[in-house]
């Protein structure tokens, strides 16, 4: 189930955030748990023992975890559970991309489809054995919490990639979130939504013409580029503000996942911005175990290759993905070393975030990493097509609308507005709720881009 | 709940439609956007975990919500506010004149389907004429938005001469595009004005003296394919018509027909399904006042609106539509005796699909 359906918006979302809101403290957690394993099963229930798996082992291990005392045991422990997760991403994932490098026929099953969310509930699990390990946080005791950490749907299949220390709290009171807070939620979700389907999904399909026509005309392929760049934004984005917004509903606090990434001011303010929990995770459990920036240079470097190199493999077991991730190594090291150095400007910085994300997204969505080249070539070689100028006018008014808010002043404008006169708030939000379910009714385009990861 | 309002009432608003969409009556047929809705999908363990039940549930839950044609009405008031001139591959132009997108036409379809009636009239001995219709667009050029996505459906034709008889129809429309509406501007058909310009064209062919068309049905209301796809609550109705020619029996797939219009589907949205029936694989037009007379005559639904006319000239009509034939396309025309064989086909089934190269015979 993906939050922006009809059938989520009427027959999961009303009744799960009514009927938490009124549960004893002792009912919450378990109800949450199971609401969320129908979420994750429902309309496909292939996955459901790969669900308890990971639950009952990565539960085990923190506990035994918490018990253990010797240093080896421990690390085996901490061992077996992150093989656990590992394996699983490994065995779903990666495994076929293996066996064909290494020429060899993918058993059958190998074929059938991602488990939705894998990429993000093993990191969160992985992340959570870490900090046990580390004695950072205590081993969560009772199953159904723990259940309720590590599926909780409204983070269950996007993230954010969510610490349990930011939720062990609100697990364990009774949850009754205050009017305020269901306002704001519900707020939250609806301009998430709105985003993904009045922004995304057209900017999405636009995106596929011009795809189509690139290689015909110039101007589509930058057209491409720019609608691509918003559509990801817009729809990941959504996602995680819809998830937000659902976690203050029940009582919840996620982290924020992104900042006006394309308002950056360099390469490294965006991965400051852009799926910050994923950062965030690939910066705690993997570049400062490694030594971070605390040894020297060349090391700094090495780590940043190493962090790299597995963000763009997590992102899809294919090698535009890993060739994106080296393409950003490139580009943090080039602004790490010689932009910020060399004190340049802060336009040309920009200049390059600019050029370093639009590039990127080119190989990002290349479909195969034989299609890098041509889809890149085909910006910079001039080719002139009938119909580009018909398509950008007819995308014009989209991609103001888009370009509008990715700006933060003109979001925190429209903060303000909506602050100062409660009832514009009201309508405007009812209005972008009716429309969107007016998009869903009508629109067959609905995809969700970060489902592969 | 006073407190929070914009919670209170979006969720009251999602609950109210998850109610309506159990208690209200569920509906079968969409006419506002003429196709069937789903309804709700039936449990099974194989279907649950094969992973297609979510999304047919999902189009359940879409197809059947409440007030569903105001919510898709209010999603094409969005998207044209929005600046959006097209829409599901429908281009809205000036005055009110809709077209379909025409880009992925293909001249290797054309071809293919112009050499197989060349083919089926070297093997039968039987002179073949076409008559492709083309689009809306290309004989209302000024009215379609600047750059659309439109196939050069000219060239499309010349393609379709090269390989068979083609029968001048363009030159004709555009000749008289100015008397009056050719073709529907929410329905991708043409109007009984083009189908008498077609008649014209044929008789000229054929060697026929034209006769005039003694009386027009009363215009009702009609919102076409076009407006199917694209609802504009504002987008103004055409005129529907059809021409009353008396003493034509229609034999449509074996079951003889009461006259030639479906009354039944006048009464609803898509009127133009009414003339002959709609489509069949086999169908026939008789005319008892005539001794004889055989024309043979492949075609798709912009031949509904014509073949009432030229039925006046021949005792017998027999027409195939090869999306819905299945037998032996040669057998059919050396049985029936037909003097010609002629196509009047949409030029959009022409370049779209090779349904005419794959009959069997050919």
């Amino acid at each position: 189930m993906v939050f922006s359906s009809l059938s989520f918006l009427l027959y999961f979302l009303p009744p799960v955030i009514l009927i938490h809101l009124f549960l004893p403290k002792r009912l919450q957690n378990p109800f949450l748990f199971f609401a969320s394993l129908f979420f994750y099963t429902w309309g496909d229930a292939r996955f459901v023992p790969l669900f308890f798996g990971l639950l009952v082992a990565d539960w085990g291990c923190g506990l035994l975890l918490e018990k253990a005392e010797k240093p080896g045991v421990r690390r085996c422990l901490l061992a077996l559970g992150v093989l656990a997760n590992m394996g699983s991403l490994f065995l779903f994932k990666y495994a076929r991309f293996f066996f064909d490098i290494l020429g060899w026929d993918a058993p059958a099953s190998f074929a059938s489809a991602l488990p939705l969310g894998i990429s993000f509930f093993t990191f969160q699990a992985t992340g959570y054995l870490a900090d046990v390990y580390r004695k950072q946080t205590k081993p969560e005791k009772n199953l159904f919490s723990f259940g309720t950490f590590l599926f909780m749907f409204p983070q269950l299949i996007a993230g954010p990639i969510v610490r349990y220390s930011d939720l062990s709290k609100a697990l364990h009171e009774k949850r009754r979130p205050e009017a305020q807070a269901l306002e704001a939620g519900m707020a939250l979700f609806i301009g998430g939504l709105a985003a993904k389907v009045l922004l995304a999904n057209p900017l999405g399909a636009f995106a596929g013409e011009m795809r189509k026509l690139m290689e015909a005309d110039t101007l589509c392929a930058w057209l491409y580029m720019l609608c691509y760049s918003l559509q990801i934004y817009f729809d990941f984005m959504g996602y995680s503000v819809m998830a937000v917004g659902m976690g203050r509903m029940l009582g919840f606090s996620f982290p924020r996942n992104f900042n006006h990434p394309y308002a950056a001011s360099s390469v490294t303010d965006f991965w400051r911005r852009w799926h910050i929990t994923l950062s965030g995770w690939f910066r705690d459990y993997v570049y400062i175990p490694l030594g971070g920036n605390r040894r020297c240079a060349g090391r700094t470097v090495l780590n940043m290759l190493i962090v790299w190199s597995l963000t763009g493999f997590w992102h899809g077991a294919s090698w535009e993905f890993i060739l994106w991730g080296l393409w950003y190594f490139l580009m943090l090291v080039a602004d790490k070393y010689l932009l910020e150095q060399l004190k340049a400007p802060g336009i040309v910085r920009r200049l390059v975030m600019y050029v370093s994300v639009g590039v990127g997204w080119m190989m990002f969505s290349a479909n195969g990493a034989e299609n890098i080249l041509p889809m890149l070539k085909s910006l910079v070689v001039f080719r002139r097509e009938g119909h580009a100028l018909f398509w950008l006018r007819e995308m014009a008014p989209l991609l103001a609308v888009s370009a509008l808010c990715c700006v933060p002043a003109a979001v925190n404008g429209g903060k303000r507005l909506v602050k100062r006169y409660a009832w514009l708030r009201f309508a405007g939000m009812l209005a972008l709720l009716l429309i969107s379910l007016a998009a869903l009714t009508k629109s067959s385009y609905n995809p969700f881009l970060y489902f592969r990861f | 709940m006073k407190k929070s309002p914009l919670f209170a009432a979006a969720m009251a608003l999602l609950l109210l439609l998850l109610a309506g969409q159990w208690l209200l009556p569920r509906r079968e047929f969409s006419e506002m956007e003429n196709r069937v809705l789903a309804q709700p999908p039936e449990i099974s363990l194989s279907s649950l975990t094969g992973g297609r039940w979510g999304d047919r549930f999902e189009s359940f839950a879409a197809d059947q919500i409440p007030l569903r044609d105001a919510f898709v009405s209010l999603y094409m008031t969005a998207e044209a506010g929005m600046g959006r001139r097209m829409t599901d591959g429908v281009l809205r132009g000036k005055d009110g004149r809709m077209f379909s997108r025409t880009d992925g036409y293909s001249e290797r379809n054309v071809r293919r389907n112009a050499a197989a009636l060349t083919s089926l009239s070297q093997q039968t001995g039987t002179p073949a004429y076409l008559l492709a219709v083309p689009s809306a667009a290309l004989i209302y050029p000024d009215a379609v938005p600047d750059g659309a996505p439109l196939a050069d459906e000219s060239a499309l034709l010349d393609a379709a001469a090269e390989e068979t008889n083609l029968l001048p129809l363009v030159d004709s429309l555009c000749g008289i595009r100015g008397c009056g509406d050719l073709y529907y501007h929410t329905d991708h058909h043409w109007n009984m004005g083009g189908a008498q310009a077609g008649y014209q064209i044929i008789c000229q062919a054929l060697g026929l003296d034209a006769l005039p068309v003694d009386a027009l049905a009363e215009p009702v209301p009609f919102y076409g394919s076009f407006y199917a796809r694209c609802p504009l609550p504002w987008q103004q109705a055409d005129d529907f018509s059809y021409a009353i020619v008396p003493g034509i029996r229609l034999i449509a797939d074996g079951e003889e027909k009461d006259g030639l219009v479906d009354e039944a589907q006048l009464q609803k949205r898509d009127r133009y399904a009414a003339l002959l029936y709609g489509n069949h694989g086999l169908m026939e037009l008789v005319n008892d006042s005539l001794p004889d007379g055989t024309l043979f005559v492949i075609k798709d639904s912009f031949a509904n609106a014509l073949l009432p006319l030229l039925a006046r000239h021949y005792h017998r009509i027999v027409a195939i539509d090869p999306r819905y034939y299945t037998g032996n396309v040669v057998k059919e025309v050396k049985t029936c005796g037909g003097e010609m064989i002629l196509c009047v086909n949409g030029l959009s089934s022409l370049a779209s699909n090779r349904e005419l190269s794959l009959l069997d015979g050919l």
